[in-house]
Protein backbone atom coordinates (compact mmCIF):
# COMPACT_ATOMS: atom_id res chain seq x y z
CA UNK A 1 0.00 0.00 0.00
CA UNK A 2 2.68 2.38 1.14
CA UNK A 3 4.67 1.82 -2.19
CA UNK A 4 1.35 2.37 -4.65
CA UNK A 5 0.98 5.98 -2.40
CA UNK A 6 4.35 6.75 -2.88
CA UNK A 7 4.72 5.69 -6.66
CA UNK A 8 0.96 7.15 -7.73
CA UNK A 9 2.08 10.66 -5.27
CA UNK A 10 5.59 10.34 -7.26
CA UNK A 11 3.81 10.78 -11.11
CA UNK A 12 1.42 13.15 -10.07
CA UNK A 13 4.16 15.53 -8.69
CA UNK A 14 5.96 14.84 -12.03
CA UNK A 15 2.93 15.28 -13.72
CA UNK A 16 2.52 18.86 -11.95
CA UNK A 17 5.71 19.64 -12.61
CA UNK A 18 5.43 19.14 -16.41
CA UNK A 19 3.03 21.82 -16.07
CA UNK A 20 3.00 26.21 -16.31
CA UNK A 21 1.08 28.45 -14.18
CA UNK A 22 -1.68 30.30 -15.75
CA UNK A 23 -2.61 27.36 -18.04
CA UNK A 24 -5.67 25.10 -18.59
CA UNK A 25 -3.31 21.80 -17.93
CA UNK A 26 -2.23 23.46 -14.55
CA UNK A 27 -5.50 24.31 -13.54
CA UNK A 28 -6.54 20.47 -14.31
CA UNK A 29 -3.41 18.73 -12.70
CA UNK A 30 -4.31 20.65 -9.24
CA UNK A 31 -7.65 20.42 -9.22
CA UNK A 32 -7.34 16.05 -9.38
CA UNK A 33 -4.90 16.98 -6.73
CA UNK A 34 -7.71 18.63 -4.62
CA UNK A 35 -9.67 15.64 -5.68
CA UNK A 36 -7.43 12.83 -4.41
CA UNK A 37 -7.18 14.44 -1.69
CA UNK A 38 -10.64 15.30 -0.79
CA UNK A 39 -11.36 11.69 -0.80
CA UNK A 40 -8.29 11.33 1.83
CA UNK A 41 -10.24 13.56 4.00
CA UNK A 42 -13.33 12.16 3.56
CA UNK A 43 -11.94 8.78 5.12
CA UNK A 44 -10.85 10.84 8.26
CA UNK A 45 -13.65 13.59 8.60
CA UNK A 46 -13.48 14.19 12.52
CA UNK A 47 -15.98 12.37 13.97
CA UNK A 48 -16.09 14.64 17.58
CA UNK A 49 -18.05 18.03 17.41
CA UNK A 50 -16.90 19.32 21.04
CA UNK A 51 -14.05 20.83 22.30
CA UNK A 52 -13.61 18.70 24.99
CA UNK A 53 -13.88 15.27 22.69
CA UNK A 54 -11.33 17.30 20.50
CA UNK A 55 -9.26 17.52 23.44
CA UNK A 56 -9.20 13.76 24.23
CA UNK A 57 -8.35 13.13 20.92
CA UNK A 58 -5.28 15.50 21.43
CA UNK A 59 -4.60 13.43 24.69
CA UNK A 60 -4.23 10.21 23.05
CA UNK A 61 -2.11 11.14 20.59
CA UNK A 62 0.60 12.37 23.28
CA UNK A 63 -0.36 9.02 25.05
CA UNK A 64 0.88 7.49 21.95
CA UNK A 65 -1.86 6.21 20.22
CA UNK A 66 -0.81 8.55 17.48
CA UNK A 67 2.06 10.38 15.67
CA UNK A 68 2.75 12.29 18.98
CA UNK A 69 4.64 9.41 20.92
CA UNK A 70 4.56 7.65 23.71
CA UNK A 71 4.25 10.63 26.91
CA UNK A 72 2.23 10.28 30.19
CA UNK A 73 -1.69 12.00 29.83
CA UNK A 74 -0.75 14.00 33.27
CA UNK A 75 2.93 14.78 32.22
CA UNK A 76 1.70 16.16 28.82
CA UNK A 77 -1.22 17.99 30.47
CA UNK A 78 1.23 19.84 32.85
CA UNK A 79 3.73 20.72 30.48
CA UNK A 80 0.94 22.92 29.07
CA UNK A 81 1.89 26.12 26.27
CA UNK A 82 5.25 25.10 26.91
CA UNK A 83 5.01 21.77 24.68
CA UNK A 84 4.20 23.98 21.77
CA UNK A 85 6.46 26.69 22.46
CA UNK A 86 9.05 25.50 20.01
CA UNK A 87 6.49 25.52 17.24
CA UNK A 88 4.61 29.07 18.22
CA UNK A 89 8.25 30.74 17.94
CA UNK A 90 9.15 29.31 14.97
CA UNK A 91 5.97 29.91 12.85
CA UNK A 92 5.66 32.83 14.35
CA UNK A 93 9.09 33.90 12.72
CA UNK A 94 7.86 32.41 9.43
CA UNK A 95 4.73 34.83 9.65
CA UNK A 96 7.43 37.62 10.54
CA UNK A 97 9.27 37.25 8.01
CA UNK A 98 6.83 36.46 5.55
CA UNK A 99 5.15 39.52 6.42
CA UNK A 100 8.20 41.55 6.37
CA UNK A 101 9.85 40.95 3.13
CA UNK A 102 6.22 40.89 1.65
CA UNK A 103 5.57 44.30 2.51
CA UNK A 104 9.23 45.69 2.22
CA UNK A 105 9.50 44.29 -1.40
CA UNK A 106 6.68 46.90 -2.62
CA UNK A 107 9.27 49.40 -2.27
CA UNK A 108 12.42 47.39 -2.61
CA UNK A 109 11.95 44.86 -5.03
CA UNK A 110 10.90 41.64 -4.48
CA UNK A 111 14.45 40.40 -5.73
CA UNK A 112 16.19 41.82 -3.23
CA UNK A 113 13.04 40.57 -0.64
CA UNK A 114 12.23 37.17 -1.11
CA UNK A 115 9.11 35.38 0.10
CA UNK A 116 8.49 32.16 0.56
CA UNK A 117 6.26 32.48 -3.00
CA UNK A 118 9.44 33.71 -4.82
CA UNK A 119 11.65 31.85 -3.34
CA UNK A 120 9.71 29.02 -4.89
CA UNK A 121 9.59 30.94 -8.61
CA UNK A 122 13.03 30.12 -8.51
CA UNK A 123 12.83 26.43 -7.58
CA UNK A 124 9.89 25.74 -10.17
CA UNK A 125 12.20 26.85 -12.89
CA UNK A 126 13.05 23.58 -13.47
CA UNK A 127 10.62 20.12 -13.88
CA UNK A 128 12.25 18.44 -11.07
CA UNK A 129 11.94 21.45 -8.62
CA UNK A 130 8.33 21.99 -9.16
CA UNK A 131 7.49 18.45 -8.82
CA UNK A 132 9.81 18.01 -5.53
CA UNK A 133 7.20 21.19 -4.18
CA UNK A 134 4.40 19.58 -5.62
CA UNK A 135 5.26 16.23 -3.59
CA UNK A 136 5.84 17.84 -0.92
CA UNK A 137 2.31 19.74 -0.75
CA UNK A 138 0.88 16.39 -1.17
CA UNK A 139 2.67 15.22 1.67
CA UNK A 140 1.96 18.19 3.60
CA UNK A 141 -1.72 17.38 2.89
CA UNK A 142 -1.50 13.56 3.96
CA UNK A 143 -0.10 14.96 7.37
CA UNK A 144 -2.93 16.76 7.82
CA UNK A 145 -6.18 15.25 6.50
CA UNK A 146 -4.81 11.20 6.95
CA UNK A 147 -5.60 9.56 10.01
CA UNK B 1 18.86 44.23 5.10
CA UNK B 2 20.83 42.36 2.06
CA UNK B 3 19.17 39.66 0.00
CA UNK B 4 21.75 37.72 1.46
CA UNK B 5 20.82 38.11 4.65
CA UNK B 6 17.54 37.51 4.53
CA UNK B 7 18.19 34.15 2.40
CA UNK B 8 20.00 32.79 5.58
CA UNK B 9 17.41 33.65 8.01
CA UNK B 10 14.74 31.68 5.78
CA UNK B 11 17.51 28.98 6.10
CA UNK B 12 17.83 29.69 9.80
CA UNK B 13 14.02 29.15 10.16
CA UNK B 14 13.97 26.03 8.27
CA UNK B 15 16.53 24.84 10.43
CA UNK B 16 14.63 25.73 12.93
CA UNK B 17 11.65 24.18 12.19
CA UNK B 18 12.92 20.98 11.75
CA UNK B 19 14.47 21.22 14.84
CA UNK B 20 11.24 21.58 16.59
CA UNK B 21 11.01 17.56 15.36
CA UNK B 22 14.23 16.98 16.59
CA UNK B 23 13.96 18.15 19.73
CA UNK B 24 10.31 16.63 19.83
CA UNK B 25 11.97 12.98 19.10
CA UNK B 26 15.23 13.79 21.52
CA UNK B 27 12.73 14.45 24.45
CA UNK B 28 10.44 11.58 23.85
CA UNK B 29 7.73 13.82 22.72
CA UNK B 30 7.94 16.18 25.72
CA UNK B 31 7.52 18.55 23.46
CA UNK B 32 5.02 18.39 20.72
CA UNK B 33 6.32 16.82 17.57
CA UNK B 34 4.93 17.75 13.85
CA UNK B 35 2.50 15.27 13.45
CA UNK B 36 1.05 16.01 16.66
CA UNK B 37 0.76 19.76 15.66
CA UNK B 38 -1.10 18.59 12.05
CA UNK B 39 -3.77 16.75 14.03
CA UNK B 40 -4.30 19.44 16.37
CA UNK B 41 -4.67 21.84 13.84
CA UNK B 42 -7.39 19.49 11.85
CA UNK B 43 -8.89 18.67 15.58
CA UNK B 44 -12.74 19.28 14.87
CA UNK B 45 -15.14 19.60 11.76
CA UNK B 46 -14.28 23.41 11.63
CA UNK B 47 -10.59 23.45 11.54
CA UNK B 48 -10.40 20.35 9.28
CA UNK B 49 -12.42 22.56 6.83
CA UNK B 50 -10.43 25.90 7.86
CA UNK B 51 -7.10 23.99 7.39
CA UNK B 52 -8.44 21.80 3.65
CA UNK B 53 -9.12 24.97 2.11
CA UNK B 54 -5.82 26.65 3.13
CA UNK B 55 -4.10 23.73 1.96
CA UNK B 56 -6.01 24.10 -1.38
CA UNK B 57 -5.17 27.48 -1.91
CA UNK B 58 -1.48 26.75 -0.95
CA UNK B 59 -1.60 24.26 -4.26
CA UNK B 60 -3.29 27.11 -6.34
CA UNK B 61 -1.47 30.31 -5.64
CA UNK B 62 1.85 28.00 -6.45
CA UNK B 63 1.30 25.27 -9.46
CA UNK B 64 -1.62 27.15 -10.96
CA UNK B 65 -1.66 30.66 -10.52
Amino acid sequence: MTGVVLACSGAYAWWVGTTTPFTTQADVTVAVGFAAMALVAGRSWPRSTTPSAAKSADVGIAQGGGAGGGMPQGESAGLGVRRWAPWLVAIGLVVALELGTYFAGFSGGRHAFPTLSSLSDTVERSTGGQAVLAWLWLVLGWGLFHR
Amino acid sequence: MSRTALLAAWAAIGLLLVGCEVLSVVTRRRYAGALELLARLTAGPVRFVVVFLGWMWLGWHFFAR
